[in-house]
C-alpha cells in the first residue's frame, strides 16, 4: 500500500484519465474527488429555485477494495447524501465519482449497469421491501432485471442466497411482514448480494435493530465480506459499532469531512475538535460515566441552509477563536493516512 | 401536596410509585394477548429507575399502564399500581385528570416530540396549559415563567420561542420543549420513554444532562425507559431489565452493569459492540418471542446459553436476592459462569 500511495498523492484531480500505477488501480474501487451535492430550495407558487443547500461540500475520499469505510456524523451532516451520490441516486453538482470495478470498465450513466457493481441496504427493512412480493421474488429482483438467470437456475440462486444470509429455506414463499426485523434485514442483504456487487452501501443498516440482533447482522456482514471480498461503505452514527466494524472512518459535519483515517487512529487520537466532541458526547456502558461527567456542547446546530463561514463547527467549538470565521476549508495530512480538516487550534494528528 | 420536597428517611424509603405483579392484555377480534405478565417495579422520590429491554419486552406497555394510556383493547388484568400510597390501577380518564395524574403529578416525555406537541398551538400556549396546573397566574406571569422554563432547557431566544409553532423548531428543540412542558407543572414523577433515541449524540448528552439536573433539583422520581445501556449507565440509580413482558433482573446500576447475573442480562451486555477494531461481537441467537407464541417455562430458555431441561417446564419467579437485587432464573442457586 505505502509504495503505491506516494505517486497518487501528487496526482491532480484533473489528471484522472491518466492511468495510475497498476497496483493502485487494482486496490481502489471508488474515487470521490472534491464532490459537492446540492439540493435546490424552492419557494412560492411556481416552486422557483431560490437557492441551494450544500448537503455535501467538496468531499474527497477513496474506497479500497475489500475494506469497510465508515461515514459517521450527526443527522444532516451529509453522510447519507454522499452514499446516495456514489450510488448515482443524487446528481453531483461538482467534482467526480469514479468506480473502478474488477471488469475494468467504469460504468456509464446507466443505473442498471451500476447496480451490478454497487448495491445498498437501508435502515428500515420493511420500508424498502414491497409488502406484496414474496421473499423469493424480492431477492430475485436484481437477478431478473439484470437477466442473470431464469427458471430453475434463478430459484436455485435465490435459495443459495437465503442460505448465505442464514434464513430458513421456507422463507422463499413468505411475505416480509411475516418475518422479524432481523430477518427482514437479512432479506435486504440477500437482495443486495443477488447481483454479485463489489460495493454495498450500508446506510444505518443495523441502527433500527435491537442490540442482540444487531450483533447477529454485523457478524453476518463480516462473514459475507470475507467470503465475497466485498467493500462496505458503512454509514452510521454509532461510534462503538463503527469502532468495531470498520477499517477506516470519515467524520462528517454539516456537509464537510472533518477527519478521516484508520478507525483505531481516529477514535483513539482524534485530531479535530469536532471528532473529540462527538466522541466525548457518546455515552459509555460504564457506571462511572454518569451524565454529569459528559461534556456538553453549547450553541445550536446550525442550519445547512445557512452554515457558519470559515470552519463550520466554530459556533459550537470549545476551542474556537476569532480567526476561525475566515478559515478556508481543506484537509491536512495524506489521503492515505490520517487526515484532519484545517483548524486554528492546531491538529494533534 | 407537601410544601417542599424534603426527603425524610421514611418518605425516601417508601416508594412513590409501586407497580406490583401487573399483567396487561390487549384484545382484538383475533383474540387476546398478554403483553406484560407479572411486572414489579418501584421508584422513590429523588431516585432514577431505568427500565431496559429490547423491543417487544413490554417496557413501553408498562409505563403506558402506569399513565393510563394503554389505549383501545388494552387492560390491566392483574396486579396493582400505587402512586403516593393511592391505588390508581383502574381509574378512568376523568378520575385521572381530577387527581392530577395527567401532567400535574405525573409528567411524561415520549420518544417522538412532533407527535406529542399540538401543531396548531404555539409553544407558549402549550406551556401555559402546564403552568396553569400549578397555580393561577396572570398573563405576564405566565410569560415570564414560560420564558424561564425554556431558558432552563437551553432553548435559544426563549422569549421569542414562546410565540413559535412546533414546526418552526428543530427536533432537538421540540424535544426540549416537551421536557419543559413536562416539568413546568412540577410533577412528582417524571416518566421518560426513550426520550433521546431520536436525537444526535451531542444533543442527547445535553437533554439527558438537563433531565438529570432538574430531577436532582426538584427531587423528582424518574422512570427512564430505554434500550441503550449507555443511557442506563449515565442516568440510573437502579435498573430493571425486562424480557418478553417480565422483569428478569433488578439491581443498582453498578450491580447490573459490573456484575449482571441473569443469563439474559449477561448475553445482552455481551452483544454490545466493544469498539475494539476487528473483533467479532458475541451475538445472542434468535429474537424476542411475540406475545402470541410465548415459550413455556422460562421465557428466555430457547435463547439461553445455560438452559437446563427444567427451564422449559418450570416458570421461574422474581426472587429477592438482597435489598436491591432480584432475579428470575431457576439457575440462580448455582450460577454458571
Amino acid at each position: 500500500m505505502r509504495t503505491t500511495s506516494a505517486p497518487r498523492t501528487d496526482r491532480k484531480p484533473t489528471s484522472s484519465h491518466v492511468d495510475a500505477p497498476g497496483l493502485a488501480k487494482r486496490d481502489l474501487l471508488c474515487e470521490v474527488e472534491a464532490v459537492s451535492v446540492r439540493y435546490p430550495i424552492r419557494r412560492g407558487f411556481f416552486q422557483r429555485i431560490v437557492g441551494h443547500v450544500g448537503a455535501v461540500e467538496s468531499a474527497t475520499l477513496e474506497l479500497r477494495r475489500g475494506e469497510t469505510l465508515a461515514l459517521v456524523g450527526e443527522s444532516g451532516c451529509g453522510k447519507s447524501t454522499l452514499g446516495r451520490a456514489i450510488l448515482q441516486l443524487e446528481p453531483v453538482a461538482e467534482g467526480r465519482i469514479r468506480l473502478l470495478p474488477r471488469g475494468g470498465d467504469t460504468p456509464g450513466a446507466s443505473r442498471r449497469a451500476l447496480a451490478r457493481i454497487a448495491q445498498v441496504v437501508f435502515q428500515d427493512p420493511l420500508g424498502s421491501l414491497d409488502p406484496r412480493w414474496t421473499v423469493g421474488d424480492l431477492i430475485a429482483e436484481g437477478i431478473d432485471v439484470q437477466r442473470l438467470a431464469r427458471g430453475a437456475e434463478r430459484d436455485a440462486r435465490v435459495r443459495e442466497l437465503l442460505a448465505q444470509v442464514e434464513l430458513p429455506a421456507d422463507s422463499f414463499h413468505k411475505y416480509p411482514h411475516q418475518l422479524s426485523g432481523g430477518q427482514q434485514q437479512r432479506v435486504a442483504i440477500a437482495r443486495a448480494l443477488a447481483t454479485k456487487p463489489e460495493l454495498i452501501v450500508l446506510d444505518e443498516a443495523t441502527s433500527a435493530l435491537d442490540v442482540s440482533v444487531q450483533a447477529q447482522i454485523l457478524n453476518l456482514l463480516r462473514d459475507l465480506q470475507a467470503e465475497h471480498g466485498l467493500t462496505y461503505l458503512f454509514i452510521s452514527h454509532d461510534l462503538a459499532v463503527v469502532g468495531q466494524f470498520a477499517d477506516r472512518v470519515a467524520v462528517m459535519y454539516l456537509g464537510r469531512i472533518m477527519e478521516m483515517g484508520a478507525v483505531a487512529d481516529v477514535l483513539a487520537e482524534p485530531g479535530h475538535p469536532y471528532t473529540r466532541a462527538l466522541l466525548g458526547s457518546a455515552l459509555r456502558v460504564d457506571p462511572e460515566a454518569r451524565i454529569e461527567t459528559i461534556p456538553v456542547l453549547t450553541g445550536d446546530v446550525p442550519s445547512p441552509r445557512n452554515p457558519p463561514s470559515g470552519c463550520r463547527f466554530r459556533n459550537r467549538c470549545p476551542v474556537a477563536m476569532p480567526g476561525c470565521a475566515a478559515l478556508p476549508y481543506g484537509m491536512t495530512g495524506s489521503l492515505h493516512d490520517h487526515q484532519v480538516a484545517a483548524c486554528l487550534a492546531g491538529n494533534s494528528a | 401536596m407537601p410544601l417542599q420536597p424534603s426527603l425524610d428517611a421514611a418518605s425516601a424509603r417508601s416508594a412513590l410509585l409501586a407497580v406490583e405483579n401487573v399483567a396487561v392484555t390487549y384484545s382484538n377480534r383475533s383474540g387476546s394477548h398478554e403483553v406484560c405478565s407479572d411486572v414489579t417495579l418501584s421508584v422513590g422520590r429523588g431516585e432514577a429507575l431505568a427500565v431496559i429491554g429490547e423491543s417487544g419486552s413490554g417496557k413501553s406497555v408498562t409505563v403506558l399502564a402506569v399513565t393510563g394510556l394503554l389505549g383501545a383493547g388494552g387492560t390491566i388484568t392483574q396486579g396493582s399500581i400505587r402512586f403516593d400510597g393511592e391505588d390508581i390501577t383502574r381509574l378512568d380518564d376523568r378520575e385521572r385528570r381530577r387527581r392530577g395524574l395527567r401532567g400535574r403529578r405525573i409528567g411524561m416525555i415520549f420518544q417522538n416530540p412532533s407527535r406529542a406537541l399540538d401543531p396548531v398551538f404555539t409553544i407558549g400556549q402549550q406551556l401555559n396549559e402546564a403552568l396553569r396546573q400549578t397555580d393561577r397566574f396572570s398573563q405576564p406571569e405566565l410569560r415570564r415563567k414560560g420564558t424561564d422554563w425554556l431558558r432552563h432547557v437551553g432553548l435559544p431566544d426563549p422569549e421569542e420561542a414562546l410565540d413559535r409553532y412546533p414546526h418552526q423548531l428543530s427536533g432537538g428543540q421540540r424535544q426540549r420543549v416537551m421536557i419543559a412542558i413536562a416539568l413546568a407543572s412540577e410533577p412528582d414523577l417524571l416518566i421518560a420513554d426513550e426520550p433521546t433515541t431520536a436525537l444526535d449524540v451531542t444533543i442527547q448528552a445535553q437533554v439527558l444532562g438537563l433531565i438529570r439536573r432538574l430531577q436532582r433539583e426538584l427531587g423528582l422520581a424518574l422512570v427512564i425507559v430505554t434500550h441503550d445501556f449507555g443511557v442506563v449507565a449515565a442516568m440510573a440509580d437502579r435498573v430493571a431489565v425486562m424480557y418478553a413482558g417480565q422483569v428478569v433482573e433488578t439491581g443498582t446500576v453498578d450491580e447490573i452493569i459490573r456484575a449482571p447475573r441473569h443469563p439474559y442480562t449477561r448475553a445482552l451486555m455481551a452483544s454490545l459492540p466493544t469498539g475494539i477494531p476487528g473483533t467479532r461481537v458475541t451475538a445472542l441467537p434468535g429474537s424476542v418471542p411475540s406475545a402470541r407464541s410465548m415459550p413455556s417455562g422460562c421465557r428466555f430458555h430457547p435463547r439461553c446459553p445455560v438452559a437446563v431441561p427444567a427451564c422449559s417446564v418450570t416458570r421461574p419467579v422474581l426472587d429477592s436476592l438482597s435489598e436491591s437485587r432480584a432475579m428470575r432464573c431457576l439457575l440462580e442457586e448455582a450460577p454458571a459462569s
